[in-house]
């Protein structure tokens, strides 16, 4: 299944249209980045060419480039052209420049903080690395504010830093979400902290939809193929010269199940 | 007990396929970041690396900076008061603890910390806070084609703290038997324009026992006082970054209202890091540090102060290529070193030493599953002589969890200003003598090991087995000349070190995890010396835990057997067989809130008093407690 979506993705004929404008930029070896290519295409209703992250990109100009991933991103920042940034949550390289879109892995603050509230949690552990992140909390916390939601910014300075920061959280804590940061998204971190959310029978959302299991919430989580149709909306609005904000959120999850506490097991390790 | 660990069922979520994409893409994208310089797994490491974490460091209750080294594996601390005067811990890694180890290269962020006077590490002169580190890397084995001359055995890298919380701070007071008080104070903030970190720590302690009678306290008390600065900043793609300390120790007896002997260091380092691509950077160093020793006159009139005084440059490149898999390292490093002192070389007071290096690291995963790695480092100093390091190793790993390596690596010790141009009166009778025509001694090592991980890398089992040759290792010998004593430094002999790592760490969950490490070392050399034919414990034993109790409390222990061996000094006459012992370190808290800690900790708990070195001081038990405030 995947070698025939790479196959059509790498040899369908460009289009005379959109994607005549467009070059694509990501790993088509990877499935998380070739789901987000699929909702791409899916989104565009077109075929584009991929060219891989570690190829030159084609010689310009190009109207708009979409990164899939960080080394993509890094490749592509060098070409002088509208960016659009997506599956790259560690990616800050062309912060500074005004052509570049990011596509968050994360509902907007304000969709998070009410997803929260209808689901009944009152005070949530978000667990983060990098300062890159802070704004996001930060807003989601003032978002949450009006609805009773408090929120614990849970900074950590190393993955070694985890167990000081769960051993320290406030004892009100009945939430924990794990940012979509590549610092702490680890086999390691992720199974403290689910271990964590268990030993105190509270929630567990997971940064990525494919961590998400029975006992791991995902409600807040944006799958790689709805980030990749996020970039393609970006993209045709960039190239039909309609403006774009520098940071879009996924328009999905669109709906939270209540969180049901009696149904998360307290199991022992 | 292992078996049953083996026999649990992995968890769930990260074993499904879809988990581990997941995993994987961000581990990629983690290689891929730009804020972050690429780290590579120790699982990927083609020599032994430990880390003591931030949370061990806590959990240990350690006062002292090779506290945190005692229970590793591979490692051997020997504490007491050294005839080294200052030095009150010997750190020696694979065998042949003296007072003088000069194959263990330490570093802070990534500069180095050794005298460049005689290559030792003075551990309670190191200008770092136990409240700063982040963690500690220890590397076994050679490393000299990356890190240069003297990292022989070893390397130590202690990383402190990089700000990363918008508003942060702790202060932490503990007092306790031996007359110790310690109050230290930390406050950082950080934001997306930069981030500062400001820490102090003071501390007074009580002197050791003496051997003569153990009720009496010893004449070496210690007043430690330690500044540090951390501040970084955005730049372009990169970031800049400036790191500084300051400290002052007063050890020794109380003379004329004066303490016996005064240490003063201070340091700055900046620091420039850029991303130049995927998985690739630049980076640049520089830093200076100057130290002052002032040693009060107990008898005569002679000044025995010195100092000296040192600027670091490096730069280096790392480039990934070939889709990701193969990654270049290289670089250049210049050092220049000045030491003067009346005492300590004659007539000609002031001398220095000038290095410059050269160093190109190539890795290449020629398989899926194998990577090869080689390096090379070029190496010439004015004091040291010229030198070639280089090391080949290939990884093997054929699942995720496995990994195999052997390495082949050739290394360098170098002599210093000291083993060079010394001309000074160790005492009334003993006269130590440099030698201007030593040369550095080769470093040859093989090295085998494998490292599993199991139940989603809750467990790790390491197994480390090597041979290393030491020729024309540097020596005090006995010579002819004006005293009743008369040494001078000379590098003929030949010391073999062969043995054995094995090591266990179980993380059960967050806050619980238990350890268990065993090493076997075996010296032999070509002169016979006891100074490395005994003094190193043929076996030794670590174990322990750290475990998160019900009601907000902590326990952690941590134990070590050693065999007997002989404590024998370089730098004096003296020697004293050491029987077998355990030690026992424990430390219980609890914390009612997350911005308070109350505790309760203990060293060397088994027994009230014991001789590690020989010099007359012994160590004794200790129990101390504190509380920490975060706020």
């Amino acid at each position: 299944m995947r070698l025939a979506l790479i196959a059509v993705l790498l040899l369908a004929p460009a289009a005379a249209s959109v994607s005549s404008a467009l070059v694509v930029v990501g790993d088509p070896n990877s499935s998380s980045y070739l789901e987000a290519l699929d909702g791409f295409r899916d989104e565009l209703g077109e075929s584009v060419e991929i060219v891989s992250a570690g190829r030159p990109l084609p010689p310009g100009p190009h109207g708009v480039i979409v990164a899939f991933g960080g080394r993509a991103a890094l490749r592509a920042s060098k070409a002088e052209a509208p960016l659009v940034v997506a599956l790259a949550p560690a990616y800050r390289g062309a912060d500074s420049s005004s052509m570049t879109v990011h596509v968050a892995m994360t509902p907007a603050p304000e969709r998070f903080a009410g997803f929260l509230s209808v689901a009944g949690v009152r005070r949530l552990l978000a667990v983060r690395a990098s300062t890159a992140r802070a704004a996001f909390v930060r807003r989601a916390a003032e978002a949450g504010h009006p609805f009773g939601l408090e929120i614990e910014d849970g900074v950590l300075s190393g993955v070694e830093d985890l167990p000081r920061l769960l051993r320290g959280a406030d004892p009100r804590v009945d939430a924990i979400w794990l940012a979509p940061d590549p610092t702490v998204v680890t086999p390691e971190v992720f199974a403290a902290v689910r271990e964590f959310s268990r030993a105190r029978a509270i929630p567990f959302f997971a940064p990525a939809a494919g961590l998400v299991s029975g006992e791991v919430r995902g409600e807040l989580t944006v799958s790689f193929r709805d980030c990749g149709r996020e970039a393609a909306r970006a993209a045709r609005e960039m190239l039909a010269g309609r403006p774009v904000a520098a940071l879009i959120y996924p328009a999905r999850p669109q709906r939270v199940a209540p969180i049901v506490k009696s149904t998360i097991p307290a199991v022992s390790p | 007990m292992l078996l049953c660990l083996l026999a649990r069922p992995a968890g769930a979520a990260e074993s499904s396929d879809a988990a581990r994409e997941a995993f994987r893409f961000f581990a990629e994208e983690g290689r891929s970041s730009t804020a972050l310089r690429r780290v590579a797994p120790t699982q990927g490491s083609p020599v032994p690396v430990d880390v003591v974490t931030a949370e061990e460091i806590q959990a240990s209750g350690a006062v002292n900076l090779w506290d945190l080294l005692r229970f590793r594996v591979g490692l051997d601390v020997i504490e007491g008061r050294s005839n080294q005067g200052a030095n009150r811990a010997v750190v020696s890694v694979r065998g042949t603890p003296r007072d003088t180890t000069a194959e263990l290269l330490v570093l802070l962020d990534g500069r180095s910390v050794y005298d460049p006077r005689s290559g030792v590490t003075l551990w309670e002169a190191i200008p770092v806070q136990l409240q700063d580190i982040e963690r500690i890397e220890i590397v076994r084995g050679p490393n000299a084609a990356l890190y240069g001359s003297n990292a022989g055995l070893g390397v130590i890298n202690i990383i402190t703290r990089r700000p990363a919380a918008p508003l942060q701070g702790q202060a932490t007071f503990r007092g306790g038997s031996q007359r110790l008080a310690e109050g230290s104070v930390a406050g950082e903030t950080a934001g997306e324009r930069g981030g500062l970190r400001l820490s102090a720590t003071s501390r007074t302690q009580g002197g050791h026992p003496t051997s003569a009678n153990p009720w009496v306290e010893g004449h070496d008390f210690l007043r430690d006082h330690t500044g540090n600065l951390r501040g970084w900043t955005p730049l372009g793609d990169g970031s800049l970054e400036l790191l500084a300390g300051v400290s002052r120790q007063d050890f020794g007896k109380t003379f004329n209202a004066k303490p016996q002997g005064r240490l003063d260091n201070h340091f700055q380092l900046a620091r420039f890091e850029h991303p130049t691509g995927p998985d690739s950077s630049l980076e640049l160093r520089f830093s200076r540090s100057d130290s002052t020793a002032d040693e009060f006159p107990v008898a005569g009139n002679r000044d025995t102060s010195s100092r000296f005084w040192q600027y670091d440059t490096e730069g280096l490149h790392t480039v990934a290529w070939g889709g990701g898999r193969l990654h270049t390292t290289y670089g250049a490093a210049w050092r220049y070193a000045a030491s003067r002192s009346s005492y300590l070389y004659g007539r000609t007071p002031l001398q220095t030493n000038r290095t410059v290096r050269g160093f190109l690291h190539q890795s290449i995963q020629v398989l899926p599953t194998v990577s090869v790695m080689g390096g090379m480092n070029h190496e010439t100093a004015n004091a040291g002589g010229y030198h070639k390091d280089f090391q080949v190793a290939t990884l093997w790993s054929p699942t995720e969890e496995h990994s195999f390596r052997a390495s082949y690596s050739r290394a360098n010790i170098k002599p210093q200003i000291l083993h060079r141009f010394a001309n000074f009166d160790a005492s009334a009778v003993v006269h130590i003598a440099g030698n201007t025509n030593l040369s550095p001694s080769p470093l040859t090592s093989y090295e085998a090991g494998w490292r599993g991980l199991f139940h989603g890398s809750a467990l790790t089992l390491e197994l480390t087995g090597f041979y290393t040759e030491i020729r024309d290792h540097l020596n005090l010998d006995q010579t002819s000349g004006p005293s009743a004593v008369n040494m001078q430094y000379d590098n003929t002999n030949t010391v073999i070190h062969r043995g054995l790592e094995a090591s266990l760490r179980w993380r059960a969950g967050p806050g619980r995890s238990l350890y268990s490490n065993y090493t076997q070392v075996t010296v032999t050399d070509q002169d016979n010396h006891d100074l490395y034919l005994k003094t190193t414990p043929r076996h030794k034993v670590n174990l322990g835990f750290d475990w998160a109790l019900p009601l907000q409390l902590r326990a952690s222990m941590n134990a070590g057997w050693k065999d007997a061996y002989l404590a024998d000094s370089v730098s004096g006459p003296a020697q004293n067989r050491v029987p077998a012992f355990w030690r026992l370190d424990a430390r219980l808290s609890w914390s009612p809130s997350s911005r308070l800690e109350l505790f309760v900790a203990g060293q060397n708990l088994e027994q009230r008093v014991r001789r590690e070195y020989v010099d007359g001081l012994l160590v004794p038990r200790r129990i101390q407690g504190g509380a920490t405030v975060r706020f």
